[in-house]
């Protein structure tokens, strides 16, 4: 179970995070709506412990990771795999090298022949196979990101974190990400955050949706819950009206 | 009761205390942040020393790394050496002739120069330049796209996985590349002394090797060494730090190598210093 407690942070002068609270519970998938710049990503890392809360306390299992040694940190980590917004792929390693990464950092699979296999499998579930040998530069921006899905999910982790898992890619693919994350629930019980303005694959892969306003969660629910909630900010950001209480100008 | 000298408005008083403001801010912000730098860059090499020792070691990577700071350097340490070694020979020459009408000593001169001084600063300062540059520009391109993020989530520490080979590279490689640089320089010397000066060769040798010892060579091993350890936390250090997209790397990979060539420079006068005190050259 991961937990948010009063999260706050600030970058400079801009409050980001204001107190914000939200418990995930094991094996559910929880989609974090909002608008872009309202401070989505920084939940995602702070969740993994990559941003240290100015106040707050995340806690991932019962451990609280705010305060938590690096090294213990680090072993932490090792529940999670991370979808980044633009995939983050290194570019000085092959397609393969990317995805067996984290299997060879963390010795899950020592023969090369199992590696060889699981990074095969894992290109075929995001439909990219036979492109092991390719490097990032050679991809386009969709086919990265499916590659970075790739790598998130090649170590089969506990919790998987998606940054805008669908953004970039085609609708028929969008389809096929969506399936993936499903599937990865229903098959292997993993806890998944997806952070999305996608609205079609919030209501596919959710269990509960969690929308993000002004730093804090200013709903959350069932995708029921969420389409028929009084809320008019929360009905204009699912509408995607122009015209409502959230002006052009508010980052929410 | 005004507490402003008679004929002096408010307004100026005011004004004045408002400029006083600025400097003090603008004093403060400055020490606030070289004091935030320095203790960054210590924490970095702590981090680099704790991650050094611990299992498992990266032997590919670090060799990777030892061959583009040291192998890739060659030709133009090659190059630059050579012609330092030449140029010195030429100046001590025509000094000498000037003076005593014959060239003396250029042997002794040549060598002690390039291998206490020139050999060192010369060689971590294109070094800086050729490999800083490059380490600062990949680390902060791996900044501004989160690769660096993306090391952790995978179970890899950037520090170990990044840092501590090209720290290694830059601490063994650069001693390296100045003994050969130092060898070159000193052939560069030979050639022009020969076949300008007329020095016979076993006279340009005997200039260096009855003067010379140990001492002075092992002077500027310790140079080099330092320089090393300087070139690689500068351009890690900058590299970590990035932002603001690729005009940020830019940016970065320009302080990283401006710093790296002022701190080799400023470093060889406090070095030189403390190894004369020591007796070390």
């Amino acid at each position: 179970m991961i937990k948010l407690t009063g999260l706050y942070k600030k970058f400079n002068k801009q409050e980001v995070l204001r107190s914000l609270d939200l418990t995930i519970n094991t094996g559910e998938t929880m989609v974090i709506i909002g608008r872009s710049g309202c401070g989505k990503s920084v939940t995602l890392k702070h969740i993994i412990g990559l941003l240290k809360p100015d106040q707050g306390i995340v806690e991932v299992d019962d451990v609280n990771i705010a305060t938590l040694p690096p090294l213990e940190l680090q072993g932490l980590q090792k529940k999670f795999g991370f979808l980044f917004q633009g995939a983050a792929l290194f570019d000085s390693m092959t397609v393969a090298d990317n995805i067996s990464f984290g299997l060879r950092t963390q010795h899950l699979l020592s023969a090369e022949k199992q590696i060889r296999e699981r990074v095969a499998e894992c290109l075929r579930l995001v439909g990219l196979e036979g492109i092991e040998n390719s490097m990032p530069a050679d991809l386009s921006g969709g086919m990265r990101k499916r590659v970075g899905l790739a790598r998130a999910i090649a170590a089969q982790p506990q919790y998987i974190l998606y940054d805008e898992p669908t953004t970039g890619v085609d609708p028929i693919m969008s389809d096929a990400v969506n399936d993936l994350i499903v599937n990865m629930k229903e098959k292997l019980g993993v806890t998944s955050i997806v952070v999305t303005h996608d609205m079609v694959s919030a209501y596919t892969v959710a269990d509960r949706i969690a929308m993000m306003y002004h730093g804090v969660i200013q709903q959350v629910g069932t995708p029921d819950e969420i389409k028929q909630a009084p809320d008019p900010i929360v009905q204009q950001f699912i509408t995607g009206s122009a015209k409502g209480p959230i002006t052009l100008e508010d980052r929410g | 009761m005004p507490n402003h000298l008679p004929g002096e408005s408010l307004e100026q008083k005011i004004e004045e205390r408002i400029e006083e403001d600025k400097f003090i801010k603008f004093l403060g912000k400055n020490v606030v942040g070289l004091a935030d730098h320095l203790g960054k860059l210590a924490l970095l090499f702590f981090q680099i020393i704790f991650w050094m020792f611990r299992r498992p070691f990266d032997f590919k990577n670090i060799s990777k790394q030892m061959n583009e700071v040291g192998v890739n350097s060659l030709v133009v340490a090659s190059l630059t050496s050579v012609s330092v070694g030449m140029v010195m020979a030429m100046q001590t020459g025509a000094a000498s002739k000037n003076i005593l009408n014959e060239p003396l000593f250029v042997g002794t001169a040549v060598g002690f120069s390039i291998v206490k001084e020139l050999g060192p600063v010369l060689t971590a300062i294109v070094i800086a330049g050729r490999v800083g540059a490059a380490i600062t520009a990949e680390l902060g391109t791996m900044r501004v796209t989160e690769q660096i993020d993306a090391l952790y989530t995978l179970g890899a520490n950037p520090v170990k996985y990044l840092v501590v080979p090209r720290f290694l590279a830059c601490v063994v490689m650069v001693p390296i590349l100045t003994i050969y640089s130092n060898i070159l320089g000193i052939l560069g010397g030979l050639f022009i002394s020969v076949y300008k000066l007329a020095i016979p060769s076993t006279r340009y040798y005997h200039d260096i090797v009855d003067f010379m010892r140990s001492k002075d060579i092992i002077h500027g091993l310790i140079k080099c060494v330092v320089f090393g350890i300087i070139i690689a936390l500068i351009s890690c250090y900058k590299g970590f730090t990035t932002k603001g997209g690729a005009a940020g790397v830019g940016k970065a990979t320009t302080q990283s190598v401006v710093l790296s060539m002022v701190l080799i420079l400023v470093s060889d006068t406090f070095l030189t210093n403390i190894l004369q005190f020591f007796k070390i050259g």
